[in-house]
């Protein structure tokens, strides 16, 4: 297991996972979030092949309608 | 020689000792032009610093007319504006606010067919829509006629705002390359939204829509602020165009508008219809059916039909129902889309025989108890 800063909050995840893993772990699996590893969007088609290596700054987030 | 008059020299005299804008600034504001989508939340602070500003040209999309819960935050409208078009107040406030810019109303729903004909008369687009099928909208005209998208839009009490499809940066799709699951992320109406909250996104929308025009400053392009009104975080991110993008990628397979309410799921109806009740059927069957309020605890303040047990639709699954035997469920909101989900919901938790009463409360106090009050 390794950590992540997820929004702000300490979680675990399995070892070696991907971005796209790491999400499904995470409990954010299909839905439609934009995610930023330590700053930056990563784009959604390279969530899957995005290696992570243990205590990035996540931000996971879902847009938002109103106006 | 100046393209400013006399009174617009007066008017606009705490921007000259500023070297960003100055005389020469004003009159590009004077000459520039900007199209604000929805005259709302995000619209009202934006269509009243910008008037107030000097945009020669703003124009406004906007067919909605003003209701009462309008007022909590969209600053543009007044209470004697109730039940007219909010392009009519907005046309009185901002002709007073100054009569020296051109108002472009156009009182019509932004659709794939006029989008790009609106968009492309205007140097800045800023997005105040209430909407995801608006919002792929804006993002893909912009994109296809070449402006830049001063993009912002709230709920509770956060906020985001970005300036898409400038200079090479990213587009909202490069972002959100599709919508989430219709249903799954709240409008202002149904999740609530901090009145003032619109006032902050919008003005800092405006602020940005200004910077382009200008040409000063660093736009919030290739960033994404995050705004969070409970901590005061000002939080950004960054991001790049995708070349994968599908609108504005290295080999973009949308080329044209398409049918964006298709696209974002929102016009699609359920498989699973639902049994209605009208109300004059319900009137005579309140002793028998088990009558179920899926509204918010606050909307029964204002009205209700009584005997209903309340549970609102989010706690359906939680609720510790009672045996309801062969009674008759009947489920109600506002106007019977709430309700509708409710009966589906319902019925996949076992429940045999279970009503949505057709439009809703509204259409109850229309048809049948005319002294409650509206909302």
């Amino acid at each position: 297991m390794f950590h992540l800063r997820v929004n702000g909050e300490t979680r675990m995840v399995h070892e070696g996972s991907t971005l796209s893993e790491a999400l499904d772990q995470l409990g954010y699996r299909g839905k439609q979030f934009a995610v930023a590893v330590n700053g930056t969007f990563v784009p959604r088609h390279r969530h899957e092949s995005y290696a992570l290596k243990g205590n990035e700054a996540l931000e996971v987030l879902a847009p938002m309608q109103g106006g | 020689m100046t393209l400013l008059s006399t009174e617009e020299l007066i008017r606009y005299s705490r921007h000259f000792n500023l070297d960003q804008v100055g005389v020469e600034g004003q009159e590009r504001l004077k000459n520039g032009s900007a199209l604000l989508i929805g005259a709302g939340g995000l619209g009202s602070p934006l269509a009243l610093y910008l008037a107030a500003a000097g945009v020669g040209r703003l124009g406004i999309v906007d067919f909605d007319v003003v209701d009462r819960t309008n007022l909590q935050r969209q600053i543009l409208h007044g209470s004697a504006g109730v039940g007219k078009p909010k392009l009519e107040s907005a046309r009185a406030r901002l002709r007073d606010m100054n009569p020296y810019i051109d108002l472009e109303l156009h009182p019509v729903r932004l659709t794939s067919e006029n989008a790009l004909d609106l968009i492309a008369a205007y140097d800045v687009v800023a997005d105040g829509a209430d909407n995801f099928p608006t919002r792929y909208l804006v993002n893909d005209a912009c994109v296809l006629t070449g402006k830049p998208l001063v993009s912002g839009s709230i709920q509770g009490f956060e906020g985001q705002l970005s300036v898409f499809n400038y200079r090479g940066g990213p587009c909202y799709r490069c972002l959100f390359p599709s919508p989430p699951p219709p249903g799954s992320v709240p409008s202002c109406a149904e999740g609530g939204v901090l009145g003032i909250l619109p006032g902050v996104i919008g003005c800092l929308q405006a602020t940005e829509v200004l910077k382009l025009l200008l040409e000063i400053g660093e736009p919030a392009a290739g960033r994404l602020l995050l705004y969070d009104a409970l901590s005061l975080d000002f939080n950004q991110l960054r991001m790049e165009r995708d070349p994968q993008c599908a609108l504005c990628g290295d080999n973009p397979i949308i080329t044209s508008l398409v049918d964006y309410e298709d696209f974002c799921g929102s016009g699609q109806t359920d498989n699973d219809p639902v049994v209605e009740i009208q109300p004059q059927e319900l009137v005579g069957m309140l002793d028998k059916v088990l009558l179920v309020d899926v509204r918010e605890a606050y909307e029964r303040l204002i009205c209700k039909i009584e005997p209903s047990l309340h549970v609102p639709l989010h706690r359906l699954a939680d609720h510790p129902w009672p045996e309801s035997g062969d009674r008759t469920m009947v489920t109600y909101c506002k106007t019977g889309i709430r309700s509708a989900d409710a009966a589906r919901r319902l019925h996949a938790q076992g429940f045999n025989d279970v009503r949505s009463l057709a439009g809703g409360m509204m259409a109850w106090i229309d048809r049948i108890d005319p002294r409650q009050e509206k909302y």
